[in-house]
This record gives structure tokens, sequence and C-alpha cells, in this order.
């Protein structure tokens, strides 16, 4: 039951925000510093006239989704940039479902940016479904392509630290995002600029700046002050021995 | 295709699949859920399916850098003997009980994949070699942590002085802890958002690359 009055009352913040950035109120975005380095990572690429590697994790029919969603977000703004700069991107899925997807986002950016013809269906380099043999083909072609940049986004596991460590061997400037809590402390302290969290989710809205887009990230924020105030209601109470709020929450 | 099928139609569909799987999840009726439930078997339908796209890919892709004779070629043509010679010997009935696949099975895919798992080990050290760098005050923190947690974990840290452990894992139940769930509350309303913003259609950059500019 609380989680549906929570979605509820979720919703009508999202709303209300939606409706104040249509009439001119649009929300100030912080500044995130893993998708500014972005443009930094395809600069390098392109002066360095070496390939950037790309690659999107989390599987399409499971918790993980959303990450994979923001990876492919990600994925059509580097793409564009990449084409409109000519730098040589190369995207590797993670499963074989991501494949038709990169590849037309991958195709369409390139159509968009005017350049159809620069796009070749060899620079999506498939591995494997398995983990560990997509992780070693992933780091077999950091080792053999030396690219100037690495980008991975979306839900990592083991292989995380496989590929920033490769990276950071061949010397690639790396930059990733993840939401698995538990890839966080490697993602952070093995990468040039990264996302944690919910910093991923938020790519779609910063990169377009589109005035409802951030009107729903700013309703986040509303959300986590609705959290917050909870939180501190609960211990007052919980402190006092009144339970009501701890049994009202408990899933 | 034109960008309506290849934008609007996908985005129609998952909006409304999304907006019925909510419904779903509040509502106890069992007609909903045997809909969620197919609903959840055309997904892993769709992504087995997708792996036969996979070995197209993997195929062409190979088969281009071998007719090319590209640096390295005849590991590509290597790869794919031996994915083929699985797909062939798994296929032959009963299914995944030919001795040649269960051979390479049992002794060159489960030790190349503990191999692969193995060298995180290794990679863990470098990285801590590398991280744990007093360079700064935000550095210096995760390294005195840092050897405050993996001398917890270890059985030496209490032998050297058996307050290390009350140390460490007060360092792991109490700020590791709260950054994680405050993370993790993070991780929930991103999602939420996302969700929003994608049944919406606002979200829209994964369709035919209709991705913005920043």
């Amino acid at each position: 039951m609380f989680q549906l009055v929570f979605l509820l009352v979720f919703g009508i913040i999202v709303a209300i925000m939606i409706y104040m950035a249509k009439k001119g109120k649009v929300p100030e975005i912080r500044r995130l510093p893993g998708i500014d380095a972005l443009d930094e990572v395809i600069g390098r690429a392109t002066e360095m006239g070496k390939s950037i590697i790309y690659t999107v994790g989390g599987l399409l029919t499971d918790v993980e989704a959303p990450q994979a969603i923001a990876g492919f977000t990600m994925l059509s703004y580097v793409a564009r940039k990449a084409a409109k700069t000519n730098t040589d991107l190369r995207v590797v899925p993670r499963f074989a479902v991501h494949i038709p997807v990169v590849t037309d986002i991958v195709q369409a950016a390139y159509l968009a940016e005017g350049h159809p013809e620069k796009f070749n269906a060899e620079k999506i380099h498939y591995y494997s479904d398995t983990q560990f043999a997509f992780a070693t083909g992933v780091m077999g072609q950091i080792a053999r392509d030396k690219p100037a940049s690495l980008i991975m986004m979306g839900a990592w596991w083991a292989e995380c630290l496989q590929f920033l460590e490769t990276a950071a061997i061949h010397n690639v400037m790396s930059v990733g995002g993840t939401a698995n809590t538990h890839q966080i402390p490697f993602i952070v302290l093995c990468t040039s600029e990264c996302l944690i969290g919910e910093e991923i989710f938020a790519a779609g809205a910063y990169l377009s700046r589109d005035p409802v887009s951030v009107g729903t990230i700013a309703a986040g924020d509303v959300g986590r002050y609705v959290i917050l105030t909870m939180i501190g209601v609960g211990v007052v109470l919980a402190t006092a021995g009144i339970k009501w709020l701890t049994d009202i929450v408990k899933l | 295709m034109s960008t309506f099928y290849r934008s609007q139609v996908p985005l129609i569909i998952a909006s409304l699949l999304a907006a019925f799987m909510i419904v779903e999840f509040f509502l106890d009726w069992a007609v909903l859920r045997t809909i969620s439930s197919d609903i959840q078997s055309w997904g892993v339908v769709i992504s087995a399916f997708a792996l036969g796209l996979g070995v197209v890919t993997l195929t062409r892709n190979n088969v281009g850098i071998i007719r090319r004779r590209e640096k390295n070629w005849p590991y590509y043509l290597w790869c794919l003997i031996i994915m083929f010679t699985m797909i062939g010997s798994g296929l032959i009935g009963p299914l995944g009980k030919h001795p040649v696949f269960l051979w390479l099975y049992n002794n060159a895919f489960i030790h190349l994949s503990s191999t692969m798992y193995s060298i995180l080990a290794f990679f863990i050290t470098t990285a801590a070699v590398r991280a744990f760098r007093a360079r700064n005050i935000d550095a210096a923190l995760v390294l005195v942590s840092g050897v405050f947690v993996i001398m917890t974990l270890a059985p030496i840290g209490a032998t050297i002085w058996s307050g290390i452990p009350l140390i460490g894992q007060w360092f792991l139940d109490v700020p590791n802890m709260a950054g994680m769930r405050g993370i993790i509350i993070g991780i929930g309303l991103g999602v939420l958002t996302l969700g929003i913003r994608t049944i919406l259609g606002y979200e829209r950059a994964h369709l035919a690359g209709s991705g913005g500019e920043k």
C-alpha cells in the first residue's frame, strides 16, 4: 500500500514539475563531470587519431534494464559527436539483444550528422553473452586496438575492473558509469571521470536539456526531501517507541 | 523504414507495456498476473532469438577480418571454428550431451572462465596500489579506511591489535552503510524518474538515435 501511495505522490510531484517547466520555470541542473568528460574523451581520440571503445552493460529483460537504457542514451550522444568529428567509434554490446539497438543508434547518429556513408556495421563488435568470454573479448580489443578512450556505461559485475585495469595498462582514458553498488568503488577509483548511482539516469535530461526532462530530475530531488523528512520523523518516532511509521513503510 | 515505425511505435509499445506492468504489480488479479508472466516470457524468447543475431554478427565481422587478412586473422578463424564446433556438437541430440561438446565445455570453457575470474585478484591488487596513494585528503581517507577494513577482514588484524576489527567494522557499519543507503535511495528515485520519462516519451535517445545535443 505504501508503495502505491509513494508512487502516486511522486507522480503528482513529477506532474507539477513538468507543468512548471512548461510554464518556463526550468530548474537548474548541477554539473555532472562524468557526462562533461564524454566530450573530453571524444576530443582526445580525435586529436590522437585513435578509436573510442564504447560498451553498454545491462540485460534488457531484468532489473538492470534502466542502466542499459541510460547507456544507450549516452551512446547516442557519443555517436553523434564521433560522426561530427570523424572519430573512429567501436561499440561492444554486452548482450546479443543489444546489437539491433546499438546498430540503429550509431547508424541514425551518422545519418543525423550527414555522413551515412561512414557508418560501418563491422565497428559493432559482439563477442558473447557469457560474462568472461565477453570480458576477454573487450580486454583483447583494448590491447589490440590501443584506443584513446574507453567509455563503459550500464550494469557491470566482475568484468568492470578487468576493463578498467586493462585500460590503465594501455594508457587508455576511461569514463565509466554504473548503478550497481558493488562496482561503484572500482568505477570511482579506476576511471578518469565517473557517473555513479542516479547520475547515469539523469544523462538523457542533462544531454538534451529538454525542460520537461530536467523537470523530472527536479521531481527526483523533491522526492529525496520527502524521503529525508520521513527518515527524520521515523527516527524521532522510533526513538519515542512509536512504531506506526516503521510498520507502514515495511516492505 | 519511416521515423514513425522506428521511433513512435516502439515508444507506444514500451509505454503501454510499462503502464500495464505497474498496474499488475499493485492489483492482485490472476488474469493480469498471467498476462504479465506471458509478456516477461516474450522478453526471454526475444533475448534467446537475439543470440542467433549475435552469431551472425560475430561471423560477419570475423569473416571480413579473415578475408582481408588483417593482423592476427588466424585467431579470428580459430574463434569461428570453436564457435561452430560448440554449436554443432551441442545441437546433436540429445541436446548438450555430445562427447565433443561436453569435452570442450568441461576442459576448455569452465577452466578459461575460472582463469579470467581469477585474474581479478591481480587487477584488484594493481588497482589498490594506484588507489591507495595519499595524494590528497580524499585519497588519504580512502587509504586509512581501506587499511582498517582489510586488516579487519584478515586474521592478522586482530592479532596485531584487538581494536583494529572494531574500527574496521565501524567503517563498514556506519560511514559505508550510510553512504551506500544514500546512493541506493538516489538510484531508486533515478530509476523512477527515468521510467516516467520513458513512459511519457521524453526519453527517446535510444530509439533510432534521436538523442539531443548538450
